[in-house]
């Protein structure tokens, strides 16, 4: 497959995962600030620090609030991880592709665009829960067809890693926040505001139905567990680490000459070690935040092996 | 109220749909009555689907004026245009007669020049055409074969004869939309092509391949195929798409490839692989930068080398520009007869070269009556239709023409013939041409259909899509009585069902 192929599907895959976590993250910070009292500036300061966008929101908005960070997220053609640019740039690698992927990917992606084009164009009054439904919705469509109807070979293999990396590190991202930034005083601990923030995150993820079948109480503790390392649930980061490395392994093994290190594979497993061999409480213990920020480094890395290796 | 074809006018021109008299020409009798059932709302409706089928499938150009580029669907226009079948068949043999005449011109040009040596074409003329590649003298592409892709323009005029308008040699476009035009009308009228015998277009994409495959190196067991692109942002990177994938090949770009060891390879993720034929959408001048334009990024150095040694085959071949040029275009006819000793099936548009004196005085005498236009321009720019012009346009053309005399010809304005074409609530008749696709591989294969491509504009007689053109079906009627069906299958056995036993 050409070096640029794979690439453009990587990516592309990366932009609707991206985009379905956004629209994610942005429908529960929603419905949480309905169930708030009083101000909820704090909520929507979270939402950017998720995406690490606080230089760029700082440069462009004076102030948080809903209005201007949903501008910042859904509209703002000038983020590069609003929904519409998350959603172009997905098309723009599809487009790189169409010949490699189905018709009906292509169609499904472009429908999607369209759907937030529009929708941007119009501004926040159209900005509405329906269509972050429509964006996870439009997501898992467009992943379905690629699972169901596209050969599952190393165009496939490449999809998948781009999406289960971004993955990874979206669900990292929002343990962290909920964990560093949404908990600043003690006394908030185990509070119903609090618990309701963590029911939120698990919403977030989908993880709410799964996570009371496995789990009797909402605790911190017990929520950061579950994120990281439920080891069959898809959203999960170990999950995502798990299927980042086996697809890494699989693009590899079709590779006519085998290199003594793989560089990107040994990140890779390296990341599922950590979070298979320790406890939970024990990272929690050694600094939650330190613990995601590394892995988050290390994410990147992997990022950059496989772009140095194969792109 | 009915969305019919009350009050249509076909004026005084001939009309693709209506005879003289007000009546439908027999072939377009079906399509008549099915679109008189048709109310306004139903029309409406079928309109904006089949728009957001296109918008949805991604079949648009993109206009670039703000940071994001603006995308429109190529304009398309629910009625078709019916060809009827021995009208079809003289159209064919007489493509196919150009085409062999053309490509007999060009293997003559860059070896013998009999056709100069014997006084039929000035010398002048030819080594004075931009398109000419003087490295191309002496050389033979794979097969002899140099228009691999072809699409010529015809157009019908006031007399109902149809003529070439202008030869296309190098890197045609619009196959894709005559290609998705059909899936849409299907999907849109799906009885009329239940009951009429409409020829099937689709099969355009495998007739390529085996084009393509027809020029492979020898000996290559089961040679690479790539569609090469300038990029997502040319204006028909869709099409470029398109072919990759209805062909079942990759789509490269320039950087996608390198010449290593004098073969073409492309940079895939498990190395450098060899390409053997490449089907290029990229034109002479930007394939390699170090045979021409330096500034060239869009193509790949050495692969000029790597063809004249016949490591990769190319189509088009390299230096057809000569032969789509439109003052040699003039001659097309004269070529026939003397490369075939035959009469010219379909004519030319009477063209006055302005290179002879004689038809230069002609052509500035009578510039308010002309079409002017410039060999090295097309889209419908660099042109004069004299009749709709200023005083001050004709007197900057005649200018022009007097400095360059070689780069102009003229033409009589045609009465281009019309079809009708849905405005708002109703059809007026509106101008078009029609651009056939020819593959020359094995042998000449004409697709049946085309693109026809229509000035919305009222009046208009421009249908380039950069000059506000859009695009109708083609629908050619098949002649003999084949059955547009399969036949009745049946299936080995019945689905299971839960709960049913087997045995």
């Amino acid at each position: 497959m050409l070096s640029r192929v794979a690439e453009s599907l990587y990516w592309m895959a990366r932009y609707v995962e991206r985009a379905e976590n956004v629209a994610r993250f942005l429908d529960v910070t929603n419905h949480l600030s309905l169930d708030l009292p009083g101000t909820t500036e704090s909520l929507w300061e979270a939402l950017i620090a998720v995406m690490a966008d606080e230089k760029p929101y700082a440069e462009r908005f004076d102030a948080i609030s809903e209005a201007n960070v949903l501008h910042f997220m859904v509209c703002d053609t000038a983020n590069p991880n609003s929904l519409i640019s998350c959603l172009r740039a997905a098309r723009e690698n599809a487009r790189q592709v169409r010949e490699v992927i189905t018709n009906e990917m292509w169609l499904q992606l472009n429908t999607l665009f369209h759907l937030v084009r529009t929708a941007a164009d119009q501004g926040l009054p159209s900005v509405t829960e329906a269509l972050y439904r429509e964006i996870i919705m439009g997501s898992h469509l467009f992943f379905g067809l690629m699972s169901g109807c596209l050969p599952h070979n190393e165009a496939y293999q490449f999809a998948q890693l781009g999406r289960f990396i971004e993955r990874a590190d979206k669900t990292s991202r929002i343990i962290d926040v909920k964990y560093f930034i949404l908990l600043p005083r003690p006394s908030d601990v185990g509070s119903p505001i609090d618990a309701n923030q963590w029911r939120a995150v698990l919403k977030s993820v989908s993880a709410y139905e799964t996570y009371w079948k496995r789990r009797a109480r909402i605790e911190p503790a017990l929520v950061i567990e579950f994120l990281l390392a439920e080891r069959d649930f898809p959203r999960a980061v170990l999950f995502c680490l798990i299927r980042s490395r086996d697809y890494l392994q699989r693009v590899l093994s079709d590779m006519p000459e085998a290199r003594e290190r793989e560089e990107s594979l040994e990140i890779a497993s390296r990341l599922v070690h950590e979070l298979t061999a320790t406890p939970v409480n024990e990272l929690i213990g050694r600094g939650l935040h330190e613990y995601i920020d590394q892995m988050q480094r290390d994410l990147n890395a992997l990022h950059s092996g496989i772009a140095e290796r194969f792109f | 109220m009915a969305f019919d074809f009350t009050g249509y006018e076909t004026g005084s021109f001939y009309d693709e749909m209506f005879d003289a008299s007000g009546q439908p020409h027999p072939h377009a009798r079906m399509l008549y009555d099915r679109f008189r059932e048709l109310s306004p709302d139903e029309v409406g409706r079928l309109r904006a689907e089949a728009e957001a089928a296109l918008l949805n499938m991604g079949i648009t150009f993109t206009v670039y004026k703000e940071e994001s580029g603006i995308e429109r669907i190529f304009p398309f226009d629910l009625l078709p245009r019916v060809v009827g079948a021995e009208e079809w068949t003289r159209l064919e043999t007489g493509l196919k007669q150009r085409l062999m005449a053309l490509n007999l011109f060009l293997k003559d040009i860059y070896h013998d020049q009999r056709i100069v040596k014997e006084g039929v074409l000035p010398r002048d003329l030819v080594e004075s055409a931009s398109g000419f590649c003087k490295r191309c003298s002496g050389w033979s592409p794979p097969r002899g074969i140099y228009t691999h892709v072809a699409g010529i323009d015809l157009v019908r005029d006031g007399e109902g004869e149809i003529r070439i308008l202008e030869d296309n040699l190098r890197t045609p476009s619009g196959v894709s939309y005559v290609l998705e035009n059909r899936n849409v009308l299907k999907r849109i009228f799906p009885r009329l092509f239940k009951t009429q015998k409409i020829r099937p277009v689709d099969d355009y994409p495998s007739k390529l391949l085996e084009t393509l495959l027809h020029i492979a190196p020898q000996g290559v067991e089961s040679p690479v195929v790539a569609v090469m692109t300038p990029g997502i942002y040319n204006s028909a990177y869709f099409e470029h798409s398109f072919l990759a994938r209805e062909m079942g090949v990759q789509l490269v770009e320039g950087r996608d490839l390198v010449v290593d060891g004098g073969y073409v390879k492309m940079r895939t993720t498990r190395g450098l692989e060899r390409v053997d034929v490449i089907y290029r959408r990229v034109d002479d001048d930007f394939m390699d930068p170090k045979a021409f334009r330096e500034d060239s990024v869009l193509g790949v150095p050495g692969i000029m080398d790597a063809y004249m040694n016949g490591k990769v085959a190319i189509a088009n071949a390299f230096g057809n520009g000569i032969a789509d040029d439109k003052v040699i275009y003039a001659f097309v006819p004269a070529m026939i007869r003397f490369y075939l000793g035959e009469d010219p099936i379909l004519p030319n548009v009477d063209t006055f070269v302005c290179h002879d004196p004689k038809q230069r005085q002609y052509v500035l005498a009578n510039l308010d009556k002309l079409v002017v236009k410039s060999a090295n321009e097309s889209g419908g720019y660099g042109m004069l239709i004299g009749p709709h012009a200023t005083q001050a346009e004709r007197e900057d053309f005649a200018r022009r023409i007097e400095a360059e005399p070689r780069t102009y010809i003229a033409q009589p304005t045609l009465q281009l013939s019309r079809v009708p074409t849905i405005v708002g609530d109703h059809f007026e008749g509106r101008h078009v041409d029609l651009r056939p696709y020819i593959l020359y591989g094995e042998e000449i294969h004409v697709l049946p259909g085309g693109l026809t491509r229509v000035a919305l504009k009222k009046g208009s007689l421009v249908v380039n899509s950069s000059q506000g053109g859009g695009s109708k079906d083609t629908w050619v009627l098949s002649g003999d009585d084949w059955g547009n069906g399969w036949g009745m299958v049946h299936a080995p056995s019945q689905s299971q069902t839960q709960g049913a036993s087997g045995c």
